[in-house]
């Protein structure tokens, strides 16, 4: 249960955790990661260590559909992207 | 009964000629930053056309050859407080009314000093003679205050006779009351408090309510009014000089942090909190005092806590000038005290946390951007909405 902090609601003083970022994403032909771009330097992925699908909220106009990779990095790295299905983008949920 | 009243004049002013003697004589007028704006504070016989509370800029067009200094409240009321404290070695019953005006009660008095005359003597010499202080004596306040209010500067005086016929004479304008009832008095044509006293109480109460009885019996030289002597709070005193004159506020706390463990390290501390500081630096050549009060939230009893808080408010003050030497004073001591913490190392922590983050919220002047992690929907395959940052709620 979140705490009432008796202050006046606002959806404003609530702020997104672990909001998914843009990022750019190299695909192989098999359409999976090969690389992505981080901090402006392209980073080759060394190995797919999980993959999963989410489809939800179907009822609402903007359903979700997402393809997620855990994946490993040169620098020894793991961070958690994914592909937006619907509008084909790429985005990084986790470092 | 017999009360005495010390009235020393225009205060301000004969501090301001002591110190500065080459302005004596002169139109002076002393100002006040309020709100921004300068207001005069005191102004000597010579300013003609000024007036306490007049603004700066009407004072000057009213009287251009004035000087302006600026207001030493600190210096003023230090000294008008080693003058109350040097009337209460001639009597256990002084009352402080305001900056240059005291009221004492002289019962039993005559036995040690032999006459009153002897005793009017010792009251006056607890004023520097360059203050001409005025001192009236009468069976009570009112009578006292006007006796001491039209005698000669450096002299006494006694109401003798009738009360009623002493005071006819007088204008209204010298009753303790409102400009609002002095001017609604002038407008029914009372402008003696003779004439006052030739009205009944009633017809006094029925237009000016309790007040209007007040002035009645002023009038006929009734006051009844108690002296309420100065209530002595313990206080802890300390000073020092510092190395060299510094007008940076982190050198001064460094001063101040340490002669916060001097004072709280003393015998008669021990086991006490006090609830407010009060730091006084003399600004090296303006002779000037800068004075800063800070009142407490919770009694402190830890000197680098008590500096730390401190410290941060006196960040955003600039000194006037470098100062020379710094004081410290703690008021309001309370007994021993203790504060009962939890049990749980959590609640503990927590706690500790509420407090420093009530402390950071005090220095920016509004609620820190801190945020703590809330699960939202924990179950939620879609990760961004299994928890999200919410203001930290104390």
């Amino acid at each position: 249960m979140v705490t009432n902090t008796r202050e006046k609601n606002g959806a404003g003083a609530i702020r997104a955790l672990n909001a998914p970022k843009p990022i750019e994403v190299r695909e192989s032909k098999e359409n999976r990661p090969s690389a992505i771009r981080t901090e402006g330097i392209w980073q080759g992925i060394t190995a797919i260590q999980d993959i999963w699908r989410i489809d939800d909220e179907w009822w609402r106009p903007e359903e979700l559909s997402r393809i997620y990779f855990t994946v490993s990095l040169k620098d020894g790295t793991t961070p958690t992207i994914f592909k937006d299905l619907l509008t084909k983008s790429w985005y990084q949920q986790s470092r | 009964m017999t009360i005495a009243c010390v009235l020393v004049t225009y205060l301000p002013i004969k501090y301001e000629h002591l110190r500065y003697p080459e302005i004596r004589n002169k139109p002076l007028v002393i100002v006040k930053e309020s709100s921004g704006k300068k207001y005069v504070y005191d102004h000597s016989p010579e300013a003609r056309g000024t007036a306490k509370g007049m603004a700066l800029e009407q004072a000057l067009a009213k009287c251009p050859s004035a000087h302006v200094v600026q207001a030493d409240t600190a210096a003023y009321g230090n000294f008008w407080e080693r003058v109350i404290d040097s009337l209460e070695g001639r009597s256990p019953t002084v009352e402080d009314a305001d900056l240059g005006l005291a009221y004492i009660d002289l019962r039993g008095l005559e036995g040690i000093y032999g006459t009153e005359a002897n005793l009017i003597r010792a009251i006056s010499s607890a004023v520097p003679s360059a203050y001409s202080p005025r001192v009236g004596v009468a069976p009570n306040k009112f009578l006292a205050y006007i006796s001491a209010f039209f005698c000669d500067p450096g002299s006494a005086s006694r109401v003798e006779g009738d009360a009623v016929a002493y005071l006819a004479p007088r204008s209204i304008n010298i009753l303790p009351t409102s400009l609002a009832i002095k001017e609604k008095l002038a407008g029914f044509g009372l402008n003696k408090i003779g004439e006052i006293a030739r009205l009944s109480i009633g017809a006094m109460q029925a237009e000016f309510g309790p007040e209007g009885a007040k002035l009645w019996r002023l009038s006929h030289g009734i006051d009844d009014t108690p002296i309420v002597p100065r209530s002595h709070k313990e206080t802890v005193e300390v000073c020092s000089e510092l190395p060299a004159p510094t007008s940076v506020i982190t050198t001064l706390m460094i001063a101040v942090e340490n002669l916060l463990h001097q004072a709280f390290s003393r015998p008669s501390m021990k086991g006490k909190c006090a609830r407010s500081l009060t730091i006084e630096a003399n600004i090296q050549d303006k002779a000037k005092t800068f004075e800063r009060r800070f009142v407490f939230r919770e009694p402190m009893s830890d000197p680098r806590l008590t500096a730390r808080l401190v410290g941060m408010k006196m960040e955003e003050i600039s000194l006037p000038g470098p100062a020379e030497s710094v004081s410290l004073k703690l008021a309001d001591i309370t007994g021993e005290t203790g504060k009962q913490e939890s049990l749980f190392y959590d609640v503990r922590r927590r706690e500790q946390l509420d407090e420093e983050i009530e402390q950071l919220e005090a220095r920016l002047g509004e609620k820190p951007p801190i945020f703590m992690i809330k699960e939202v929907e924990p179950w939620s395959r879609i990760p961004e909405r299994r928890m999200a940052l919410v203001p930290y709620a104390h």
